[in-house]
């Protein structure tokens, strides 16, 4: 547990060649009994990054090699200082979509009959492609099934 | 000739016995009924006869048996007395009785919900065994509906099983879901899904609603207490690639199960006014990682084109809306199959080939109505549709006759007779019939048309392919169509005016948009008769069968394989002197 200095930023060592940046939680909300929690994110070589677990379901997987979970490290757009859903799109299309595309995206969202949950709730409800992601938010997509 | 009498003896023995089990099932099936109806009246009676008021002598309307039958899950304390009485007093829809429902439907009837409906128009096959644990072997052939409610009533004879041995559609889902409190559906494609989600709207019926495929499960509870119905979920239909079906796809069997047990205890819940439903919320099941999620969606959608504040949604206009049409999927999964016959009255496709190839004396009949023969039919085929079978077979004895004296053989009974239809249902019907009517060595083609395409003629077959996406396109007929010749005397006249024309111009605009820079345009004559403006330059008609949507193909580039289809076209004018591909 680091020491806690309200109003300050530390840098926690993650491994050997990463340093990573924590904003404390003390500036971004009154302290919980949760304790301490990473949210934000981290830099490294003047780019931010955000570490994410991606899961596709309900097909979508095939589209990525067939692996359900990616964690995945996500670098925020160049002069961006929140990733949003609509940076994470396109960052999934051409980064971890392996083949048919258009099964996972129409324009520039996801094509219909995909859910989308960020951290379990529909993202409809946290303002779809505008919902800001934060560092470990785990994010869903899956397919909707017809079968019986 | 007497080892043809011997079949048709024991295949009129085995029709005899056929029947005469189909009687004594009935028969048992009321015997059940009766028993259970004089149960209760005797179990009502008998307290009636010590106390003066039985029923309030306990506070409810359980009777003895009752309380004895359901007394486990009386015990609990959170579903007692009340929430039993609550689930006898109710109602509740199952659709589809397969993977889904199979379980579903045995712990409703289990539980002892008041009255239990199921709707269905398949039958059992030997392949849905394995997900589908209401139907046994016995009942292979047989109506699923009618296997499901067996089961069901030697399970719990007290519930009140009603059986809707039809597919639910837009005429009849009114009816149907309005007899009933609440509706699971236990269906396997996305028309119905959307077809029960706004039935269920206009009727105010929640909806319980579960699917499965491969290792993955959802459920959700729609339509309930405010919450959002299947189209705030899901305004827009998935392209019909994303509707993968068990019988493409695979299921393991429990997987479904899962679902329909969770779909069964949530409609128990809702039925006995117990606990706290999944309306708001979805249930994502994933077998293989052995892990269940559980989400939080998006509340009722102002915007809902179902349920929305602005939603105009009327029952006529339900009973029109084109469902398969929307989804352009079909709403039901697999085409109906019946076995009507003994294997000896059947061959193959490939067989019947052979029987070309060794010039077997034969006359093949063809049951489809004239107009499908018009369009595709088999060389040296008779037509002579179902229907009026019966009223022309002096016609088929003539073209024995005639097929005898040309081949020299000794006697007309040398000169088989095969029956062939689009899928092979009406053809073994066209058997049965002749064989009453004493030509009884007909048999007929397993599969009819569609079996004889895919399995000998592979000469009107192309694969177009696009990535990694493979269409089949089975070309049953192609013609070209000089511009100055007329099409009102052509079969293709039927073929026009059997589509709407929006709907012919949206198929082109939405599902041929590859397509449409090459194909001439839909225009209307002054007469009012849809003409194709091809520039003076000629059509070419073909007439396909595809095995995916063309919606799917996405940046599609025609192939060279293409140019098979147009091979006397000369397409070295402008764009619009290629021909109009139309697809269906
Ligand atoms: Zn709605």
């Amino acid at each position: 547990m680091p020491k806690t200095n309200p109003g300050q930023n530390i840098f926690i060592p993650r491994n050997q060649t990463q340093l990573h940046f924590y904003a404390l939680p003390s500036l971004i909300q009154p302290l919980t009994n949760t304790g301490f929690q990473s949210r934000g994110g981290f830099s490294f070589a003047g780019q931010s990054m955000m570490q994410l677990t991606l899961e596709f379901g309900g097909g979508l997987e095939l589209l990525c090699d067939s692996v359900k979970i990616h964690k995945v490290d996500v670098e925020l757009p160049v002069d961006e200082k929140k990733l949003t859903m609509k940076h994470l799109l396109a960052w999934v299309r051409s980064n971890l979509i392996k083949e048919r595309p258009e099964m996972f995206m129409k324009g520039d969202t996801v094509r219909p009959g995909v859910l989308v949950l960020v951290n379990d709730c529909d993202w409809e409800l946290s303002g779809q492609l505008d919902t800001t992601l934060e560092n470990k938010d785990v994010v869903v997509f899956i397919s909707t099934l017809h079968g019986g | 000739m007497e080892s043809n009498g011997g079949v048709d003896e024991s295949s009129l023995l085995l029709r005899e016995l056929q029947s005469l089990k189909t009687s004594k099932r009935d028969i048992e099936a009321r015997i059940s009924v009766i028993e259970a109806q004089l149960q209760q009246i005797q179990s009502n009676q008998k307290p009636s006869s010590d106390c003066s008021n039985g029923s309030s002598d306990f506070g409810h309307e359980l009777t003895p048996d009752m309380i004895y039958r359901y007394s486990r899950q009386l015990l609990l304390p959170s579903f007692g007395v009340q929430g039993q009485s609550n689930l006898l007093k109710s109602s509740i829809l199952v659709i589809g009785a397969g993977g889904l429902g199979s379980p579903a439907l045995l712990y409703l009837a289990a539980c002892g919900v008041g009255r239990l409906g199921m709707v269905d128009h398949d039958v059992v096959e030997l392949n849905n065994l394995h997900r589908q644990i209401i139907h046994g072997e016995a009942y292979i052939g047989r109506s699923k509906v009618e296997s499901a409610a067996a089961a069901c009533r030697s399970i719990n004879s007290t519930v009140e099983v009603v059986e809707h041995r039809e597919a639910l559609r837009t005429s009849n889902a009114l009816e149907i879901v309005s007899k009933y409190d609440i509706v699971v559906d236990a269906t396997d494609n996305a028309p119905s899904r959307y077809l029960i989600n706004d039935c269920c709207v206009l009727l105010g019926k929640p909806l319980v609603s579960g699917a499965a495929l491969g290792l993955e499960g959802q459920l959700a509870v729609y339509n309930y207490n405010g919450g959002p119905c299947y189209r705030c979920l899901f305004p827009t239909p998935p392209p019909t690639s994303a509707c993968q079906r068990c019988s493409d796809s695979g299921v393991l069997g429990v997987v479904p199960g899962v679902i329909g047990c969770l779909q069964a205890l949530e409609a128990i819940k809702l039925a006995s006014l117990v606990g706290e439903s999944l309306s708001g919320r979805m249930l994502l099941f994933d077998a293989l990682s052995a892990r269940i999620r559980i989400v939080k969606i998006r509340g009722r959608s102002s915007q809902c084109e179902a349920c929305g504040e602005n939603a105009t949604l009327t029952r006529q206009q339900f009973q029109q809306f084109d469902y398969e049409n929307f989804t352009h999927s079909p709403l039901s999964a697999a085409p109906l199959m019946l076995k009507l016959l003994t294997p000896d009255s059947r061959i193959s496709s490939k067989e019947y080939n052979n029987v070309i190839k060794n010039g077997s004396p034969h006359v093949l009949v063809d049951v489809r109505p004239s107009h499908h023969y018009k369009i595709v039919s088999l060389p040296k085929s008779l037509n002579i549709p179902l229907a009026s079978l019966e009223s022309r077979l002096p016609e088929l004895s003539s073209e024995l006759k005639s097929v005898q004296e040309s081949n020299e053989t000794p006697n007309d009974s040398d000169v088989g007779i095969y029956v062939v239809c689009r899928r092979g249902n009406d053809s073994q019907r066209a058997v049965q019939l002749l064989h009453r009517m004493g030509f009884t060595s007909a048999k007929d083609i397993v599969g009819g048309l569609e079996s004889w395409a895919h399995d000998v003629d592979h000469r009107t077959c192309i694969i177009i392919t696009n990535q990694k996406m493979k269409m089949n396109i089975g070309i049953t007929k192609s013609s070209i169509i000089p511009p100055s010749e007329t099409i009102a005397d052509s079969h293709l006249t039927d073929l026009l005016i059997s589509f709407d024309p929006n709907v012919m111009k949206k198929a082109l605009a939405d599902l041929l948009v590859s397509f449409y820079l090459m194909a001439g345009r839909l225009d209307r004559a002054e007469s009012g008769r849809i003409v194709i403006n091809c520039n003076g330059e000629g059509v070419l008609f073909v007439e396909a069968e595809l095995d995916s949507s063309l919606d799917d193909l996405g940046e599609f580039t025609p192939s060279p394989k293409l140019h098979r289809l147009t091979p006397t076209v000369d397409c070295s004018g402008n764009i619009s002197s290629y021909p109009l591909c139309f697809a269906r």
